[in-house]
């Protein structure tokens, strides 16, 4: 291979890297956003917008057997802080650690949802989440 | 370039296109029936399904086709080092039992042994003949270890994104590496490739293909080894 082309695959390369970089920036944001929200609702007592962040096997999982709504069951999530810590997104999936709780997202076509919440980690095994979706 | 030049082209090229074809075929294999099986988990999962432009960009795919191609690389590097020094009495894919090394450079035709047909770099002897008489088995160890890397990085992105959907804690690099998973992925392809080897070197000691290369002469005794008269 030419010494040119060579530049132009290592310029491709590097191109392709720093969109791949913003982009995971950029949905590592929207996913602590949607997290921050969570966690504001919940904390506000605002369960029907907290509910509205919630997957659809989430919001399921909230409730339970039992009858109450999703908007009254939500606000059980123990609050745990609100300071802003690690994120991680990994594809259409992202952990985001909000004080000591740990939130888990999926993204879907409208965006970011929250898939668990009042999450605590077990040793070899996944975490204990009150919202478990 | 005209009709006659191309198809000249086709033939003297005929094994390399060949295979490029069926890569190429396969590949296209790998991916429509990869999206089919990665969108039905994640229906199954709650989340979003891919297009097939999306999951062909995946580490899920990317991770699925470097583990292969990386097993087929140390396959060819192992293969093409090791007959240097290990023989096969009786096989089309053994050099002669007296040959074993990397034999003289008047065998090798190196250096002041070279023709005027040879490389330049195998005329030019010193450095430049020693680089160049290791190059067939560097260029697959290197590819064998740019796959290697490449399905570890891969293979991190895809491993994360199934331990966040599970509600676990994403690995690092390090962690991913020295992972059940990384290794399960990794001697499943090996053990396999093992295996196609050695039934070769041994399945060619009696049997035939007739007009194969690959294959002694149908009328060879079990006991010529490849070069043999």
């Amino acid at each position: 291979m030419r010494l040119r082309s060579l530049r132009v695959f290592a310029l491709l390369l590097l191109a392709a890297l720093g969109v791949a970089a913003c982009g995971t920036r950029a949905r590592g944001d929207g996913a602590a956003t949607v997290a921050g929200r969570f966690v504001a609702a919940v904390s506000g007592h605002d369960g029907a917008n907290a509910c509205r962040l919630l997957t659809e096997q989430a919001r399921e999982s909230v409730s339970g057997d039992t009858d109450v709504s999703c908007a009254n069951a939500v606000l059980n999530v123990q609050e745990r802080g609100t300071a802003l810590g690690n994120v991680e997104v990994w594809g259409d999936a992202a952990q985001v650690r909000i004080g000591t709780d740990v939130i888990f997202l999926v993204h879907l076509h409208e965006g970011w949802f929250v898939s668990a919440a009042g999450c605590t980690p077990r040793p070899g095994a996944p975490y204990k989440c009150e919202v478990d979706g | 370039m005209t009709t006659s030049r191309l198809g000249r082209f086709c033939r003297d090229n005929g094994l390399s296109l060949a295979f490029l074809l069926l890569l190429v075929l396969a590949l296209v294999g790998q991916a429509v029936s990869g999206v089919a099986e990665f969108n039905h988990q994640q229906i199954i999962d709650g989340a979003q399904q891919l297009s097939l432009a999306q999951y062909v960009t995946s580490s899920s795919f990317a991770v699925d086709v470097a583990e292969n191609w990386q097993s087929e690389y140390l396959q060819f590097a192992l293969y093409i080092l090791a007959t240097i020094w290990l023989v096969q009495r009786g096989s089309s894919e053994s050099k002669k039992l007296e040959d074993v090394g990397t034999q003289s450079d008047e065998e090798q035709k190196v250096g002041r042994y070279a023709t005027p047909s040879s490389p330049a770099w195998a005329r030019a002897g010193g450095w430049r003949a020693a680089l160049y008489g290791r190059s067939l088995g560097t260029v697959m160890a290197i590819f064998f270890l740019l796959s290697l890397t490449a399905q570890s990085i891969a293979g991190q992105a895809a491993y994360n994104v199934d331990l966040l959907h599970q509600h676990e804690d994403p690995v690092g690099w390090v962690g991913y590496a020295t992972s059940a998973d990384f290794w399960n992925r990794t001697l499943q392809n090996w053990q396999s490739e093992f295996l196609a080897v050695a039934s070769m070197a041994a399945f060619a000691i009696y049997l035939r293909q007739r007009g194969s290369p690959e294959s002694k002469l149908v009328g060879a005794p079990h006991d010529a080894t490849a070069q043999d008269p």
